[in-house]
């Protein structure tokens, strides 16, 4: 028997590691929570008081909304090392709602990566200052300017006017996005809650 | 006396190697079972009593296999495909039989001289006797058939 484990210790050792490694990593991944399940906010600066905000939504958005959802996120991140576009591109397929202030956004920045607000989706927005853009002589709107007195603009310690846009991925979008069910609106309803836009 | 390494005929090890083997494969199904069972019910409040009934069967399947494997199934077929190539026949009488074993073709061997050679007789198979001659069959310097 010494002899034996002595020759294969090793093997005792990997069968006693690796079940553990994988099972691990199997079960963070299937109780992950699914798209529908979570909100994720993007600041796209470094002046927020991240906190703050993402307390704020996780007290008011559960009766705002009928969604189930198990994880709010709110995050602040600048480009960094990689390119403008390669960083919006991968942010909006992992966020459902992006802030820029007004010195990170490009002239065409809602055509170059977001998709026009409808109609529908706009009339939940009243008395808000509408970020537009011209497109072959036509105004369509992508985003909304947040007010001062808003409480996005609470947590917020930079100067620079803000504006909101919807990711055109998001799946909590409700009626706004066809991809996703009618129910899921917690996008939406947290833009109210940012913009103070709720009755 | 004729002897061999495996201690029965060819077909009867072969036999009992195939048991063995299905032995581990039908336990590594079943903890395969349990793990799908186990994972249908997962639930975050039952994660951590999952995860580690999951991680304790399969480490206990685990041992178990290694365990068979090294004792009872490696070394046998590598005692099974020495004894079933064809084997280069030598005489001679037994001079000397090394007390312990050393490593041979990744087998616990005892170093026996036979006349001028140098031949490797796996550990715990067959018994011989110092001063007395015998006819062998030897597949890559080991011992695999030995007759007085």
């Amino acid at each position: 028997m010494k002899q034996h484990l002595q020759y294969n210790w090793w093997k005792y050792l990997l069968v006693l590691i690796l079940p553990m490694v994988f099972w691990y990593s199997a079960f963070t991944l299937l109780l992950k929570p699914a798209r529908n399940e979570q909100l994720r906010v993007l600041f796209v600066g470094d002046a927020l008081d991240t906190t703050a905000v993402q307390e704020q939504l996780s007290q008011l958005l559960p009766s705002e909304t009928s969604q189930m959802l198990q994880e709010i996120t709110v995050a602040q991140a600048l480009p960094g090392m990689t390119s403008y576009n390669d960083f919006l591109t991968a942010q909006s397929f992992y966020y459902d709602l992006i802030i820029f202030p007004e010195s990170q956004m490009t002239k065409t920045i809602g055509q170059s990566y977001f998709s026009r607000i409808p109609p529908a989706l706009l009339e939940q927005f009243p008395n808000t200052e509408i970020y537009v853009e011209t497109v072959e002589d036509t105004e369509l709107s992508y985003g909304f300017w947040l007010d001062d007195s808003s409480l996005f603009m609470s947590c917020y310690y930079g100067n620079d006017r803000c504006c909101l846009f919807f990711s055109p991925e998001s799946v909590n979008l409700g009626s706004g996005n066809k991809q996703s069910d009618p129910n899921n609106d917690a996008a939406v309803k947290a833009a109210q809650l940012l913009l103070e836009v709720l009755p | 006396m004729k002897q061999n390494i495996l201690g029965t005929s060819p077909t009867k090890y072969h036999r009992r190697l195939y048991r063995h083997i299905a032995l581990c494969a039908v336990l590594a199904a079943l903890t395969l079972l349990l793990n799908i069972l186990l994972t249908l019910m997962l639930t975050p409040e039952n994660r951590t009593l999952l995860l580690w009934l999951n991680v304790g069967s399969d480490a206990l399947c685990g041992c178990f296999v290694v365990y068979r494997f090294t004792r009872h199934i490696s070394r046998q077929q590598k005692l099974y495909r020495l004894s079933v190539g064809r084997g280069v026949p030598c005489l001679g009488t037994v001079t000397h039989i090394s007390e312990r074993t050393v490593r041979h073709m990744d087998l616990d061997c005892l170093d026996v001289t036979v006349g001028e050679r140098r031949l490797f007789l796996p550990a715990q198979t067959i018994s011989l006797e110092i001063g007395k001659p015998y006819h062998f069959l030897t597949t890559s310097g080991v011992i695999t058939e030995a007759e007085a």
